[in-house]
């Protein structure tokens, strides 16, 4: 499983070098926005991330899970709005003026009914404890990550990297976004 | 000119052979029924003659090969050679069907295949000798010799040409003959068409097509009426048939052209009409859809600045700003309104495919049943035209199925044979109603009450308090099915819930009324289009919702409205009907409060009459729909959110969703206190 999604960021990587990301071909390198979430550090693909927003309160959507933060209005769209500290159970959930929403292009891949594939891009904001750096990770450096027991599950991970000796957690923002909070959602809106 | 997807003229011919092949089914089922409407038979002989022309001009041989033989055989059954039968039928619904497959393929960009062989064998078997062939053509009379020399002669010109000098002999010597005088003014009509038909003098078979267009009116609407005036009855047409069906080819159109011309006749008026038609100049452009999209979702954008201004009103008073706000309110109003209209489309569109599914739905279940369409012409949103598309055709399928009884049965019933089943459609005022009314056993709301015990939905006294129209209701909910044993057409029991999930996620609503032997009646009312909405703002706890408008009755203070109980549950009783009182505050999760703003709202939905106290009315709002995404898509209780004049966001509720989610059976045991009487209420 990491391996594939391992081979998959190398030929995301390969795409890279047209937007200038990479140092040789030796190494290359993928830019990874990273941010913390309890007490974590975690990187999201920069090329995912749309913006960063400060935090600010949003219309509720009463009868959704607790997670769902409600949706805000971003010059017209709709955008829903997920808080990833309580959907993965963090304790301590605090919003003040560190607190940032990104907002990220989650990719999800539908079997179409001719056999080919659909895919959708979805605007989705997620609410973190604040965002810290910009950083090159070389894909070399990437690392399968062990069955760790972090905060957000090992389902999720792309694999890990340091940054000035300091461990990131790379995520997969399709799969979190679409099984780890649509899937949710879904048995949430079932019941 | 090879195939290639790309070209402009294939496209043309994708959309105009699209639209032909679509009203074919609908005209097919019409003429089955009624074998005799020369016009349909025109109109279907027309639609495929057209398509076949199309075809050929782009080399697609396969189309052109079935659209030819099944042009072939309305031409046979236009003359009268053949009768138009259901054997008949079956075969050219199949290549229809076939024909559709080949578009399908085409719109892929692929060059279809040929039609499997057994289809056209069916086609051919028809055509030649199938069973039902009229026979003038075996019992001709001796003709003159004379006659017949000089038609075989002519056709033996090398082609088959006739030539008007070669026509003229013929002419010449059919007047010689025995039956002068009458034939003469019939072959003078011939020519007569013939040559205001198409200026040149041969006349092959693909001009004569031409011709028939030319007869139809396109090309020379004044020559046609005049020539069914020159047309001289039937005796004369049997003579000429008599004298020259045997002979080449050339001679048999000449007959057909009579033929025509006598068809025409029985309805004069309709070349003149048509003719009407093709002067008309051209008016009408082309849109890509999603331009039209694009503007609706820019006018979208309109109305929410005019909303917005219409907030700063209140804080910049200057007589000028608040004449230039309301000029701006007209006009956004006179442009949503256009572009409204730009986006309509008649229901002809979804009805025309229901007379095929009633008829292979029928005939599947050995039932007689005639659908009837009212209203085709009444114009909704085009994406509401598609997303009816498929609770409709449950409901006719249903209708068909599980309302019409089998004949015997219709029968001993003192019924017709042939049951009906009335798909209509009307506008009545911003919103559509469409009716599907079925003449077949009705539902029994005993048996309904019966199964809902049964199926646990509820208790036995519950179910005893439910009113039959609240009963009737009961089919849409998830996991209830009447219908004894699961066929492959309904039955299944999860049709109408997804009939209904579907009808209010477009802001619509489904009601149903039955009677026991007379059949029943659904009425579906959606609004005209799904972009933008007229809402009652209200606040709930300390943020605003949108309630659709349509369904709300009536609005009271709420220190102004009796509240009574009933069964321990808090009611309030209106002008002779009884309404359980919801809290809003207790279905979006809010605390309760008292204050002097609150005001109570009647909402009648179906299955879902009741007073709901909110906080506060805002006031009316047009809102425009904004999609929710993916992620948020299904989410019950909500028809979609909406940028309000501040800028924030308001969720819009659908309120009959909310409450199903949010209270379910709960609100079942209210019953249906609206024609309860309301007895025993403590004032």
């Amino acid at each position: 499983m990491q391996t594939q999604a391992a081979a998959g960021q190398l030929e995301s990587g390969a795409n890279g070098i047209e937007g200038g990301n990479f140092v040789d071909e030796e190494k290359e390198v993928r830019q990874h926005l990273t941010f913390v979430l309890g007490g974590e550090e975690y990187g999201f693909d920069i090329l995912r991330v749309q913006e960063i927003k400060g935090w600010e309160v949003p219309t509720v959507i009463p009868n959704t899970p607790k997670y769902v933060k409600g949706v805000i209005n971003l010059r017209g769209a709709i955008v829903p709005v997920i808080d990833l500290r309580l959907r993965f159970q963090l304790e301590e959930v605090r919003y003040d003026e560190l607190t940032v929403v990104i907002v990220l292009n989650v990719h999800r891949t539908d079997e179409s009914e001719d056999g080919g594939q659909n895919v959708t891009n979805k605007v989705v904001g997620v609410v973190v404890d604040g965002v810290s750096d910009v950083c090159n990770v070389e894909l070399d450096s990437i690392r399968p990550a062990p069955d760790f027991h972090g905060i957000i599950s090992s389902d999720f991970v792309t694999g890990l990297t340091t940054d000035n000796e300091k461990m990131i957690v790379l995520l997969d923002i399709d799969h979190l976004i679409n099984s780890g909070v649509m899937s949710q959602l879904d048995k949430a809106f079932d019941n | 000119m090879a195939f290639d997807p790309n070209s402009e003229i294939f496209h043309d011919f994708l959309q105009e052979a699209g639209e032909l092949l679509e009203g074919l089914n609908e005209q097919l089922v019409d003429l089955e029924s009624n074998p005799d409407d020369s016009e349909a038979l025109n109109a279907v002989f027309r639609a495929f003659h057209t398509i076949k022309g199309g075809a050929g001009f782009l080399e697609l041989s396969a189309i052109v090969e079935l659209c030819h033989r099944s042009e072939d055989l309305f031409g046979k059954i236009r003359e009268g050679q053949l009768q138009l039968t259901q054997e008949v039928m079956d075969p050219v619904l199949a290549a229809v069907d076939e024909l559709n497959t080949m578009f399908e393929a085409l719109q892929e960009g692929v060059e279809p295949a040929s039609a499997p062989a057994e289809v056209l064998q069916q086609l051919e078997a028809m055509l030649h000798g199938g069973g039902a062939e009229a026979a003038p053509v075996e019992v001709v009379a001796e003709p003159e010799p004379v006659v017949t020399e000089t038609v075989s002669h002519s056709a033996e010109d090398g082609d088959d040409d006739i030539t008007d000098d070669e026509f003229e002999a013929l002419l010449d010597q059919l007047d010689d003959s025995s039956e002068g005088d009458d034939l003469s003014s019939s072959a003078g009509f011939v020519t007569d068409v013939l040559l205001g038909g198409d200026p040149n003098d041969d006349i092959t078979d693909d001009e004569f097509d031409l011709l028939l267009d030319a007869l139809d009116g396109e090309d020379s609407p004044g020559d046609v009426p005049q020539a069914v005036a020159s047309a001289t009855p039937s005796p004369v047409e049997d003579q000429v048939e008599q004298v020259v069906s045997q002979q080449a080819p050339s001679v048999d159109t000449a007959v057909t052209a009579t033929k025509k011309a006598a068809v025409k006749q029985e309805s004069p008026v309709v070349p003149s009409k048509k003719g009407g038609h093709a002067s008309k100049v051209e008016s009408s452009v082309r849109v890509d859809t999603r331009r039209l999209d694009d503007v609706m979702n820019m006018v979208g954008e309109l109305v929410l600045i005019r909303n917005r201004f219409d907030n700063l009103k209140q804080s910049i008073s200057s007589e000028i700003v608040d004449r230039t706000i309301s000029d701006l309110n007209l006009l956004t109003t006179d442009i949503q309104e256009v572009v409204m209209r730009l986006r309509m489309q008649p229901v002809r569109k979804v009805f025309s495919r229901f007379p095929r599914v009633v008829r292979d739905l029928a005939k599947k279940l050995g039932r007689k049943v005639k659908l009837q369409l009212v209203g085709e012409e009444t114009e909704v949103d085009k994406n509401l035209v598609e997303e009816l598309a498929d609770p409709l055709i449950h409901l006719i399928r249903n209708a068909v199925d599980h309302g019409i009884e089998t004949p015997d049965v219709r029968l001993a019933h003192g019924k017709p044979a042939e049951g009906t089943v009335v798909l209509s459609a009307e506008q009545e005022g911003d919103h559509i109603l469409l009716t599907i009314k079925d003449d077949g056993a009705g539902m029994n709301p005993e048996t309904l009450r019966h199964l809902a015990v049964k199926r646990g939905m509820m208790d036995h006294e519950t179910a005893m308090q439910l009113s039959n129209r609240a009963l009737f209701s009961l089919i849409f909910e998830p996991g209830f099915s009447t219908k004894k044993e699961i066929s492959d057409v309904s039955g299944r029991g999860v049709g109408m819930d997804v009939v209904k999930t579907h009808i209010s996620q477009l802001n619509g609503q489904v009601e149903i009324d039955s009677e026991v032997g007379g059949g029943t009646t659904i009425s579906i009312q959606v609004p005209l289009t799904l972009a933008i909405m007229p809402t009652l703002m209200v606040l709930v706890g300390n943020q605003n919702y949108a309630i659709p408008l349509p369904g709300i009755m009536e609005l009271f203070e709420r220190s102004l409205v009796e509240v009574g109980k009933v069964g321990g549950r808090e009611v309030v009783r209106l002008r002779d009907r009884t309404y359980p009182l919801i809290y809003a505050s207790q279905l979006l999760d809010e605390p309760r409060i008292q204050s002097a703003d609150q005001r109570v709202l009647v909402i009648e939905l179906t299955g879902h009459s009741l007073a709901l106290v909110v906080d506060q009315v805002i006031g009316q709002e047009e809102v425009v729909i904004k999609p929710l995404g993916s992620l948020l898509r299904g989410m019950p209780g909500y028809s979609g959110a909406t940028i309000t004049g501040d800028g924030s966001v308001a969720m819009i509720l659908d309120i009959a969703g909310m409450i199903s989610k949010k209270m379910g059976n709960e609100f079942l045991a209210y019953g249906d206190l609206g024609e309860a009487k309301g007895e025993g209420m403590a004032a």
